[in-house]
């Protein structure tokens, strides 16, 4: 089974042009900040937004298709939507809930109990089937929806930031139980996410958007070790630059110029990592390194790792532990001397 | 009241409505001021609406400086408003029994006769139904509206009713005139009985089967001055008027028949 | 006086509600003080008094019925789907609460009586709506309906359609959605909106005696047998004792009944 949607739609002020093609036997993560499109995309593929152009459709089933004004109604799709919210009716019981799919296909009351009581087990929450759905914690109420959706057997599973509604202690579990149950599912599966985390855990291929566009896409190793936005970087805690390499140095977008040690030639980009950054009140003279003088931005003391925000012609973060930093008085601020050797920066073609 | 008391009032009045009788529109004999001044509130019964409202134009032109405010109701309501402590100065009825009520507690001087009113059948223009008599209206499946007991033409008609032994059961028992000619009118109801001036007044709206003397009930009005009246002069004046002044002409020309 | 210092009453604020209660309790405490507490009870088993209780509560049921009936998909039409002329509409619904109730009659005639096109053919089928108790509740349902709309509507709107996106998804139709999401949520601002037009329309006397007339036993209903025995023939105690019933009768549904109402509903 293998969803191919080609979306362009705007909605207020966000415009979202992307492709997206999931098969069935991989967990797609889409991936980016808030406010990216990634619930709106989830929604057009639900048929909740409709599309301005494209093409949405599963195995020749056509969900929409502008150029033919083709269009089936959210109820026909069958697809499973897990809102972010989890969705729960609050006026009926958690069993009610479960069952309200398989009524709403026209199954009779007692079969439609039976199978949702089985889901229900599946997910743990056996003894809740009488319950209001107000009395479930975060964590319970996501395996809920989640049953409610899975019970009516849907041919694609949609996931909107799936563990956002649950508290710090319950997402351990919740993941867990996530993870079986999509691996289960023989359908189609697509996560939205804004966390990294989700989609490092959750998915197996991740899709990056950004303010309405794709830009990148691949394994979640790749993508974070090779950003190809400065958004993918921070989110993977790299510092990344931007330029073009030609023989033993890089000319950066801003004008400023680095040694590297790589084969790559023409457009480029590259990452440093934070640690790999090293501080010095003074200019050390000697190897060839590349020393970048450099004003102390901000301090975020993290554990035994602090990092060090540093103002520049482009942005960049050192990571020092908290002795180097009390030594070297960076809380006061003040000039400071990054120190980068070539060997340390990971360039990679554009 | 005593008999007493009452003639010094009436002697009075009738002094004073001598005084205006022959007295030119601005007032009485050069050196008496005009007791046709300041303003007075009369409470009257709604089917004298047009006459008085007609009325006081008149009176307001004849004597500047003067000015009535009416307060038209069924006769039973503001005699009631009165007992509970309502302002006024005079006091007009629709029938005698509710002035009665007044006289009982002592809130009036002597009422008199006003002028009298009867009974007049309405139908709609043309008289589709074909209604001639009195005992037409007990016709089966006729929709009549007649105005409810307490209210005066209510009681004149359930009495005319009475007396001709004839049994009638009214779709409606309302408490406005007004209202029962607007629904004769809108051919929601075939006929009311209402008095003759509520015709007069509904002009061609309306069409009048008159009922025989023998058969009819001929309701009288009265007239009184209130104790509390903070404007007797004025209160008595205005009386007088309406006894056989400019405001009894303009009853008479609204089909009022003469007190006696 | 509670601990919690948000939810001490504000002292500046205590004097104009104490204001308003006063404004509503002395006018009920006056009638409470004027009933003829010893002929109450034979006057309260009089046959006419029965009657017109009985036939209150028969109107205002009906005329709470029709409005439900006619006035949720009303409310949910303006609340959440686009049709044209919404503003229209609204202002339409409103037009029974400022028009003076015996104006509402006239204009119920109008539309309705026996002459229109409406009333000849109702008459075709032997209805005929002036003076009859059908009448009365129309004419209740007439000033009291605009209530429900607009608190049904007010409801409908506080809350988006998440949960109608969420039922589609599931697979329900729109009838469903309607059906099992919709109207459920909105339960409690239904019965709130038909709590009122059923005070609204039990109150009811102008639109009434225009419309449908005052006869005991088909139109008299309690107010207008109050305004009669006051306007007609003078018997305040008994204006005052067919007040006091309305006022018992309201008191005992919307104050009593109410809260468990709407208790069950959440």
């Amino acid at each position: 089974m293998t969803l191919v949607a080609r979306v362009r739609t705007r909605l207020g002020s966000l415009g979202l042009e992307c492709d997206l093609s999931v098969e069935s036997n991989v967990t797609v993560a889409v991936l980016g900040p808030n406010g990216a499109g990634k619930t709106t995309l989830l929604r057009v593929v639900a048929g909740l937004v409709p599309l301005d152009e494209g093409r949405i459709e599963i195995d020749g089933t056509v969900f929409e298709d502008t150029p033919t004004r083709t269009w089936l109604t959210p109820e026909a799709r069958r697809v499973g939507f897990v809102f972010q919210d989890h969705g729960l009716f609050p006026h009926l019981t958690v069993l009610d809930n479960v069952a309200f799919g398989l009524r709403a296909r026209g199954v009779d009351r007692t079969t439609a109990n039976a199978r949702a009581k089985e889901w229900l087990e599946r997910v743990d929450l056996a003894g809740y089937a009488a319950s209001r759905p107000a009395a479930l914690s975060g964590g319970q109420s996501q395996r809920a929806a989640l049953a409610r959706v899975l019970v009516t057997d849907p041919r694609a599973l949609l996931l909107d930031e799936p563990l956002a509604a649950v508290d710090a202690s319950g997402r351990l579990e919740l993941r867990r139980t996530l993870r079986d149950h999509l691996s289960t599912f023989t359908g189609l599966r697509l996560i939205v996410t804004h966390d990294p985390l989700e989609a490092a855990s959750l998915a197996d291929r991740v899709v990056v958007l950004e303010d309405g566009r794709v830009t990148q896409e691949g394994l979640f190793g790749e993508v974070s070790s090779r950003p190809r936005s400065a958004w993918i970087a921070r989110m993977a805690g790299l510092n990344l630059l931007r330029g073009s390499v030609s023989d033993g140095g890089m000319l950066l977008e801003d004008g400023s110029w680095v040694t590297v040690a790589t084969d790559v030639r023409g457009p480029a980009l590259a990452t440093i990592q934070p640690r790999a950054v090293a501080l010095y009140r003074k200019a050390p003279d000697g190897s060839p390194r590349n020393v970048l003088r450099r004003s102390v931005a901000g301090v975020d003391p993290e554990g035994d790792r602090w990092r060090i925000r540093l103002d520049g012609p482009f942005p960049l973060v050192a990571e020092v532990t908290p002795a180097a930093a009390a030594e070297l008085r960076l809380a006061e601020g003040g000039e400071v001397f990054a120190v980068v050797k070539a060997t340390e920066i990971d360039v990679y073609s554009l | 009241m005593k008999i007493g008391a009452v003639t010094p009032l009436l002697a009075g009045t009738v002094g004073i409505a001598l005084a205006s009788c022959g007295s030119s529109p601005s007032g009485g004999p050069s050196g008496s001021p005009d007791p046709f001044n300041g303003s007075i509130t009369v409470f009257a019964a709604s089917s004298l609406t047009s006459a008085f409202n007609t009325a006081e134009k008149g009176l307001e032109l004849d004597h500047p400086g003067f000015t009535a405010q009416y307060s038209y109701g069924s006769s039973q309501a503001l005699v009631t408003e009165l007992v509970s402590g309502a302002p006024a100065d005079v006091m007009v009825t629709a029938n005698t029994s509710t002035m009665q009520q007044l006289v009982a507690k002592g809130l009036v001087d002597t009422p008199q006769a006003l002028c009298r009113n009867e009974l007049e059948i309405i139908v709609a223009p043309g008289n589709p139904k074909n209604i001639k008599t009195l005992a037409d209206l007990a016709t089966p499946g006729l929709a009549v509206v007649l105005a409810a007991p307490g209210v005066p033409v209510g009681d004149y008609a359930a009495k005319a009713l009475a007396a001709a032994s004839i049994k009638l059961t009214p779709k409606s028992l309302q408490l406005d005139d007004a209202l029962m000619v607007e629904q004769v009118e809108s051919g929601n109801a075939d006929a009311a009985l209402v008095f003759v001036t509520d015709v007069v007044a509904a002009g061609s709206k309306v069409v009048g089967i008159p009922i025989p003397d023998a058969q009819n009930v001929i309701g009288t009005y009265e007239i009184a001055v209130l104790k509390t009246s903070t404007n007797m002069a004025a209160a008595r004046a205005f009386v007088t008027s309406a006894l056989s002044g400019a405001v009894q002409t303009q009853l008479l020309a609204d089909g009022f028949l003469k007190a006696s | 006086m509670t601990r919690d210092v948000t939810r001490r009453p504000l002292i500046g604020l205590m004097v104009p509600a104490a204001v308003a209660v006063l404004f509503i309790a002395l006018p009920l405490i006056g009638l409470l003080v004027h009933v003829d507490w010893g002929n109450l009870p034979s006057q309260l088993v009089s046959g006419n008094v029965l009657t017109a209780l009985r036939l209150s509560l028969e109107c205002s049921i009906i005329a709470v019925a029709v409005s439900l009936v006619i006035g949720v998909p009303l409310a949910y039409l303006l609340a959440r789907a686009s049709i044209p002329g919404r503003r229209v509409i609204r202002g339409l619904v409103t037009l029974p609460l400022v028009l003076p109730p015996v104006v509402g009659g006239i204009a119920l005639q109008t539309a309705l009586g026996r002459t229109t096109p409406i009333g000849t053919v109702l008459d075709h089928f032997g209805i005929v709506l002036p003076f009859s108790t059908a009448g009365a509740a129309i004419a209740e349902a007439f000033v009291g309906f605009p209530f429900l709309v607009i608190t049904v509507e007010a409801g409908l709107r506080q809350r988006d359609d998440h949960f109608e996106e969420v039922a589609a998804t599931l697979g329900a139709r729109p009838w469903r959605r309607f059906w099992r999401v919709t109207l459920p949520l909105a339960a409690p601002s239904i019965a709130a909106g038909a709590a009122l037009c059923w005070a609204r329309a039990l109150g009811e006397f102008g639109a009434t005696i225009t419309f449908a007339g005052s006869f005991p036993g088909t139109t008299e209903t309690l107010p207008v047998a109050a305004y009669t025995s006051f306007e007609g023939s003078g018997q305040i105690g008994m204006a005052i004792t067919l007040s006091l019933l309305l006022l018992a009768i309201s008191v005992l549904v919307l104050v009593v009944l109410r809260d468990r109402w709407l208790g069950a509903l959440r």
